[in-house]
């Protein structure tokens, strides 16, 4: 089979193949430049504004590659998932489990990362803590890859996964434990505080000194 | 003084480059291959398998008697 073959049969399935890769290496990026930040690894003045703007950007175009990488499916004529295969998880014939996973991440992605356009409306603090879950996109979209990626057995992007993924994972565990760290240090601060005001209004309020006239006029 | 917002084109001209990269390798390159066995797999297992039709085995009939 020459090229010009090759891209007339499978042209549909190489573009949805290369864009699921490109989606999980921003996905990856993205999650990667979120927890370098809240980990606060950035240090140096001004890096944390182009980190937050390379993670905005990164995400998107994550985003985007997600939909071509769906809507490329459709055009393939050997996987033929129609458009419930690719938008309804686990309904696809083919490897109906991870591509599920996949769909949900996509959806989780989508909802997840638009989410931040919307962070006033659903209030700044429910954003946080949702936004905090981006991480699955993340596992869901290596475990898509690894179960139904037909490249997930070659070594330019097996490698790459498998040496990224425990820096992911490493940065998250030291999330997780600076954030269990805060709250612990938030709440000991809260009760001093507590505790603060507890004895103050147990005590005796100090009474005016009064002097000169006053003091003679209330004698 | 308002701040500039760093430019959005380096991610988008970086990841048109590595979709650009990645269809090139799978398209091209021998050792990853378009077909790769994916096709091959899911060509295995059309949705009506060509069955041969039965042969029915003729009787022997000696001539002998």
């Amino acid at each position: 089979m020459n090229t010009s073959q090759t891209l007339a049969q499978h042209g549909w399935w190489l573009a949805s193949r290369a864009s699921g890769v490109v989606a999980l290496a921003l996905v990856t990026i993205s999650v990667g430049i979120g927890l370098a930040m809240a980990g606060r690894l950035a240090r140096k003045p001004g890096a944390n504004r182009k980190l937050v703007a390379i993670h905005e950007q990164t995400a998107l175009a994550g985003l985007v590659a997600i939909a071509v990488h769906g809507l490329t499916l459709l055009g393939d004529p050997w996987l033929n998932p129609g458009l419930a295969g690719i938008v309804v998880p686990f309904t696809m014939a083919y490897k109906s489990l991870f591509t599920g996973l996949g769909v949900i991440g996509g959806w989780l992605a989508a909802l997840l990362g638009l989410s931040f356009y919307v962070r006033r409306r659903i209030g700044p603090a429910f954003w946080r803590k949702a936004h905090r879950a981006t991480i699955v996109v993340y596992v869901l979209g290596v475990i898509h890859t690894l179960g139904a990626g037909t490249d997930a057995s070659s070594p330019w992007l097996y490698w790459p996964i498998a040496l990224t993924a425990p820096a992911i994972g490493a940065m998250f565990v030291a999330r997780v434990s600076h954030g269990i760290r805060k709250g612990r240090e938030r709440e000991r601060k809260a009760a001093e505080r507590r505790r603060e005001r507890g004895i103050d209004a147990r005590a005796p309020r100090p009474q005016p000194v009064l002097t000169g006239a006053i003091a003679e006029e209330s004698a | 003084m308002t701040r500039r917002r760093p430019s959005a084109w380096p991610t988008v001209i970086g990841a048109v480059a590595l979709f650009i990269v990645v269809f090139q390798l799978i398209a091209f390159q021998p050792s990853a291959g378009p077909l790769n066995g994916h096709v091959a797999s899911v060509k295995s297992k059309p949705a009506v398998a060509a069955v041969a039709p039965q042969q029915v085995p003729t009787a022997v009939v000696s001539s002998t008697s």
